[in-house]
């Protein structure tokens, strides 16, 4: 659980001017020597030793607390400690002993590294030593920072209801055993505006929250006021061993996503990079279909526009997105891949907000509110004018060469807080995309036509209820409609795919301690998916992954027709369990999941149009037990292991008698993680994950000159990635974030029993993306992002026949998929100023110049008439796009 | 939700860049030079069978049109074989890769030359390429049979082996079958039946010339030589015809045909639909050298529906330069009348003796060409 939480305050106390007799209250003693100077910096502990709580003293059981002084040296270790206030021998003794072990980064006077003594209180429990009572309250702890530096602030009184306590020299504050329920968190000091804030804490949790305050040095006017913002984070129930989640805040920020949160999702370890006008979404070698995408619990197609350069969903409702690439728990299943949750925004009671933006792409609006205190709601509104733009800026009708993506999506969330901890929303997502596209060639056979429309329509529900015991409900069912109508024309080949889906889901969750070292998590996630679907047209085309084809090859002149109807239904309960061992440091988190299913398709075999056809129903039952393991080695390592089985039920247009297979069965794959996370510092953290995916079943075209009726597909398809992804991260704090991200990875596939594996169409070996952030002052922020990637498998044209009928040259192709697109990348920049009219109105004005040095990456193998010679179509120049996002 | 990852056309990006002005715009898509139309090589550009559409057990001439920088080219070593396999579904080329060899137990051996003629099996072809599923292994579910093309036309694949210095190089002929109706309603079977001509191979009427602000002039074909002079780097436009077939699906047998009046109009029927056809109730050629109108089963309405032919024309020359290397006509363009195409071209700069060919091709798999010399002169 990750909440966060956005007050409308600021800070206006002096903090940089922290002298050493101002900090003597929250517990750290005056600075050795130097009380006539200034404390530029303070000490900070980056190593922590836990001292074990003294076996002679167990019997009574007592908690203790003994004071040190701590005298830490220059280069920041501890040259020597002493007792300040005593807790007993033995108390003292094991405090003393830790207290050796710790290891701080220099405190700074005037600028250079110098020696000072500290309190220290450190706090004995005898948790470790003796047997736990089910633990009926909650441990809340956590640091209040300057937001800029990301210092630790001293002295701020933070308050939980009627109990207080100081943050003491490292900005750190500790309520142990708070009762469950929901209290008024309060933060105030001397210059402070007291600010509030309300925190839902569960029995036996331990929640850590950082709260991270504006640095002010002097007393600014109302108008530039910021907020702050508070992070709480409670430590257990996580969801995968190997997930990457990003705040709203950041992903806006990142450069080439043009302000859109969620395609920060592109820059995450493990994803591949999509080409350009593709926004495939490839997690781990697996297929873009294979990662299942919710909003919320809400289960949608899609997460990017045709052509991928939005997502579908407005920023401003996005409170986070993560991607989960493999080894996932038990609440999420139906996908061979990767796993992307987008986070929706708590609506709040504060007043009307919205925003409105524009760039050379699209224009967006949003807009909340509330009514009283209990209703509240947000509605978003974006439309894709790129065609109009070009029309106006281009003297071609450019539509006629190129297709250009017209879109729009819509969100509406309508929120009822009956109490609180309640809450009850009903919404709507809706995205539209269309593509239409004539190219008109002398040769009726060069004529080609593209028109593609997909949209999704969802209405959802969800309940959340936070109880006074700690647990958790929600509820979210939806239900939505599904589009894809694709109708293409190559001279005379016709390729028409119609799909009519009719979708219900229910996501039912229920979170809760049933004993004091358990998390438990159980629910249902049901789906259930009616499809029309028709076809018409070339075998060939769509393609499938593992066709060997080059770029722009028309289809082969052998058309059929088939019109079907398909209903995949799941019921799958599930239970998680995030078992808390050796006082937090080792978590067990068992899972499973029942996968019950029916899958039925109107026809069996192909049969003439007088003929009735016999449809084909299927049930069967899997069991998906899934393990993830995280244990603390140490306060800086963190190792992690996950294994879990996945299905995947086939794809509605698979199951055509005519171009696919009514009798798929459900795909598997099995997922092995094994990692560790390095916490350098605070902000600072390496994650590095290797992993292994193997995936049996795979619906592959029927490589027999006969196949048999209604088995153009078989599922004798293999799937193995395997590789490391590496992730060194720092989190927003102060005025910089920024990522390291890099995957080298091999995904592979047969294409039928005994075929050998050859490379996935997707697989990239080596994928690194670096980008940061950093606030300028005054409103101006920079942000960069360098991207490198293999180039993508193709497959080299060996030789070539001349095809007498349509007068063309047909490759013959080498070895499978064993050249490569060379290696792409980029560098991109944005640029953005930030004006502030009053408390709560701003615009931001950016520039997001893709490919600043103009590089010429090579997107696709293109060849002459007669495959003699061969070049590449290249990608994005240096493209500049500037934009605007006024907010109030 | 069907979702497709790479994109039909590229040009997206280009899309974007042309926000950006037109300086930026280039690049994208790199020409790559080379024209089809431009013979620089030895090179096949045709074949021809006739009949273009054969019944199972029947002959088949195959004539090839094998060119060079200099004019026509021996072809005494094409190497002809039919391929009796079915390519799999996931193959994307127009023939089984088992019968790009020069033998193999998939091939049946045609002859060697540049004409030669074969004989189409008896009883497999339309099961192994047609609409008949092949006979079923004992116990075994029914193969899938091969799916028609876009004329609702069947298709027997052969290849011509070329040996050259740098290695074998195929071609892959088709020959039309004529493997009746099926998934077809008695009615329809029965309309088909009578309606259906076996295709015709097109053929070109004439090809004329029309020089900057000058009449047409016609270009005779097959001459020994030039009879146009054309100056270096002129522009003209050359302009090739067909027949203007009729709008209605042209054969009757006339012994089908109510009334004793069978063969008198069997002449018309060839050219003009509605009337009977003395020939056409054997198989044997009868309809129309252009744009012929045929029955289609439409696999989506399930209806039996009058289309059109289709018209493509390659132009190839030894010198000079076409706007394009291929033009025609679509089946919309043919069923308004439309039985000609143009294509400009520029003589080379250089003196000399060109050849030309023009290829017609239907949309059924019928080929046909003519040949001209043209004499370029200051």
């Amino acid at each position: 659980m990750n909440l966060r939480f956005r007050i409308a305050a600021f800070v206006a106390a002096s903090l940089t001017t922290w002298s050493a007799a101002s900090a003597a209250p929250t517990g750290t003693a005056p600075l050795a020597g130097v009380t006539a100077s200034k404390v530029t910096k303070p000490p900070k502990l980056v190593h922590f030793v836990q001292a074990p709580y003294p076996e002679s003293e167990l019997a009574s059981g007592q908690k203790a607390s003994v004071v040190l002084e701590v005298e830490i040296g220059a280069d920041g270790n501890v040259a020597g400690a002493t007792v300040a206030q005593s807790a007993g021998p033995a108390f003292d003794a094991a405090a003393l002993a830790a207290a050796q072990g710790f290891v701080f980064e220099p405190a700074e006077i005037n600028g250079v590294a110098s020696p000072v003594r500290v309190q220290y209180r450190y706090d004995f429990s005898p948790t470790t030593a003796t047997p736990k009572a089910p633990k009926t309250t909650a441990d809340f702890t956590g640091v209040v920072r300057n937001r800029k530096t990301g210092a630790p602030l001293a002295g701020v009184i933070v308050g939980l209801d009627e109990r207080t306590a100081a943050t003491d020299a490292n900005g750190r504050f500790s309520f142990a055993d708070a009762t469950p329920g929901t209290h008024q968190v309060t933060l105030s000091g001397s210059g402070f505006t007291p600010v509030g804030t309300e925190e839902t804490l569960v029995a036996g949790h331990k929640y850590d929250a950082t709260y991270d305050v504006e640095e002010q040095t002097e007393q600014l006017p109302p108008e530039e006021r910021v907020d702050f913002e508070l992070v709480v984070v409670d430590t257990q129930l996580e969801k995968s061993v190997a997930s990457t989640t990003v705040s709203a805040e950041q992903g806006a920020r990142v450069a080439g996503t043009g302000g859109d949160v969620i395609k920060v999702v592109e820059n995450l370890p493990g994803v591949a990079r999509s080409s350009v006008g593709s926004g495939a979404l490839v997690v781990w070698g697996a297929a873009a279909t294979d990662t299942r995408i919710y909003v919320d619990d809400v289960h949608i197609p899609v997460l990017y526009h045709e052509g991928g350069y939005r997502s579908v969903i407005h920023s401003d409702l996005v409170k986070n997105v993560e991607l989960q690439p493999g080894g996932y728990g038990a609440p999420y299943g139906r996908g061979l891949g990767g796993l992307v949750t987008v986070g929706m925004k708590p609506l709040e009671a504060d007043g009307y907000h919205g925003s409105a933006s524009i760039d050379a792409i699209d224009a967006a609006a949003s807009v909340r509110g509330s009514i009283g205190d209990k209703v509240r709601f947000q509605a978003a509104v974006r439309r894709s004018h790129l065609d109009w733009v070009l029309q106006r800026v281009s003297n071609e009708d450019v539509g006629e060469f190129v297709p250009i993506p017209k879109y729009w999506d819509s969100q509406v969330r309508l929120a009822w807080v009956p109490r609180d901890g309640e809450s009850v929303e009903v919404g709507t997502l809706l995205s539209s995309d269309q593509i239409s596209q004539t190219l008109v060639g002398a040769d009726p056979n060069d004529t080609k036509v593209e028109n593609k429309t997909t949209n999704f329509q969802r209405v959802y529900a969800r309940y959340e209820r936070h109880l006074d015991d700690g647990s958790t409900i929600t509820a979210t069912p939806f239900f939505g409609f599904d589009h894809t109508a694709i109708s293409n024309q190559f001279g005379t080949i016709p390729a028409t795919l119609s799909e009519d889906a009719t979708l219900f889901g229910l996501r039912a969750v229920w979170t809760g301690n049933p004993v004091h070292f358990l998390l438990l998590s159980t629910g249902i996630d049901a789906e259930v998916q009616r499809t029309s679907l028709s076809r018409y047209g070339s075998v060939n085309e769509p393609p499938r992954e593992g066709d060997e084809r080059v770029f722009g090859q028309a289809p082969i002149n052998a058309v059929n027709q088939d019109a079907w109807q398909t209903t995949v239904a799941g019921l799958a309960p599930f239970v998680q369990g995030d078992i808390g061992l050796a006082d937090g440091k080792v978590h067990v988190v068992p899972g499973a999941r029942l996968e019950p299913s029916v899958v039925t398709t109107s026809r069996r075999l192909p049969t003439p149009p007088n003929i009735p056809s016999t449809g084909v129903a299927r049930e069967d039952t899997q069991v998906e037990p899934r393990l993830a393991v995280r244990w603390d080695a140490t306060s800086r390592v963190t190792l992690h292991g996950a294994l879990g089985i996945y299905h995947q039920e086939p794809l509605p247009e698979d199951l055509s008698a005519q171009f696919g297979n009514p009798l798929l069965q459900p795909s598997k794959a099995v997922h092995y993680v094994l990692g560790a996370a390095f916490h350098l510092s605070k902000p600072i953290t390496i994650e590095m994950t290797g992993f292994y995916a193997k995936q049996t079943g795979l619906a592959t075209r029927n490589q027999s000159p006969a196949p048999e009726a209604g088995l153009s597909l078989v599922q004798d398809g293999l799937g193995r990635a395997y590789g490391t992804q590496f992730l060194l991260r720092h989190e927003l704090v102060g005025k910089f974030f920024g990522w390291i991200s890099y995957s080298i990875l091999r995904s592979e596939r047969t294409d039928g029993a005994g075929t050998d594996y050859r490379p996935f169409d997707f697989d990239q070996t080596h994928v690194f993306t670096a980008l940061a952030s950093y606030d300028l002052g005054k409103g101006f922020e920079v942000g960069a992002r360098f991207r490198y990637s293999t180039g993508y498998p193709r497959t080299p044209v060996a030789s070539v026949t001349y095809d007498n009928a349509t007068d063309t040259y047909q490759p013959v192709f080498g070895a499978h998929n064993s050249i490569r697109i060379p290696a792409f990348y980029q560098g991109d920049v944005r640029l953005s100023k930030q004006f502030k009219f009053g408390e709560n109105t701003s615009l931001e004005v950016y520039l997001d110049v893709q490919n600043v040095t103009n590089h010429k990456n090579l997107e696709e193998i293109i060849y002459n008439n007669n495959y003699t010679q061969k070049a590449y179509i290249t990608g994005l120049p240096l493209l500049p796009v500037a934009g605007a996002k006024l907010v109030w | 939700m069907v979702t497709r990852n790479r994109p039909l056309f590229w040009g997206v990006p280009c899309a974007a860049l042309a926000v950006l002005g037109s300086s930026l715009t280039a690049g994208c898509k790199p020409d790559l030079v080379g024209r089809a139309s431009l013979i620089q090589e030895d090179t096949l550009l045709a074949v021809s069978a006739s009949p273009a559409e054969s019944e199972e057990n029947g002959d088949v001439t195959y004539t090839s049109l094998y060119v060079g920088p200099k004019g026509p080219v021996d072809a005494a070593s094409f190497d002809w074989a039919f391929c009796d396999e079915r390519k799999p579904l996931a193959v994307t080329g127009s023939i089984a890769p088992l019968c790009l060899v020069p033998r193999g137990k998939v091939l049946t051996p045609i002859g060697v030359g540049g004409t030669v003629t074969g004989h189409i099996a008896a009883d497999t072809p339309c099961k192994t390429f047609g609409p008949f599923a092949i006979d079923p292994v004992a116990g075994q579910p029914t193969p899938r049979p091969a799916d028609p093309d876009t004329t609702g036309g069947f298709y027997q694949p052969l290849r011509v082996r070329i040996p050259l210095a740098t290695g074998d190089s195929y071609t892959v002929v088709t020959t039309r079958l004529d493997c009746g109706l099926t998934n077809a309603t008695q009615e329809q079977s029965i309309a088909y039946a009578k309606s259906y001509l076996p295709n015709e191979n097109p053929k070109l009427d004439a090809l004329t010339l029309t020089r900057s602000g000058a009449h047409a002039e016609t270009v005779p074909p097959d001459g020994a030589a030039p009879s146009l002079t054309l100056k270096p780097g002129e522009h003209v436009d050359f302009d090739a015809s067909w027949a203007d077939c009729a709008a209605k699906t042209a054969c009757t047998p006339c012994d089908a045909q109510s009334g004793a009046d069978g063969g008198t109009n069997a002449d018309a029927g060839a050219h003009d639909g509605g009337a009977c056809s003395s020939t056409c109730a054997a198989g044997a050629p009868a309809g129309c050298t252009g744009s012929e109108s045929y029955p289609y089963l439409d696999p989506v309405s399930h209806e039996l529906v009058p289309r059109r032919e289709a018209i493509r024309v390659s132009w190839y020359a030894t010198d000079g330069d076409f706007d394009h290397d291929r033009t025609g006509r679509t089946e919309q363009e043919a069923e308004a009348k439309l039985h000609t195409t143009d294509n400009d071209w520029t003589a080379p700069n250089i003196a000399g003796v060109v050849h030309v060919w023009v290829v017609i091709r239907d949309d059924r798999g019928g080929v046909a060409w003519s040949s001209y010399l043209l004499n370029v002169a200051p």
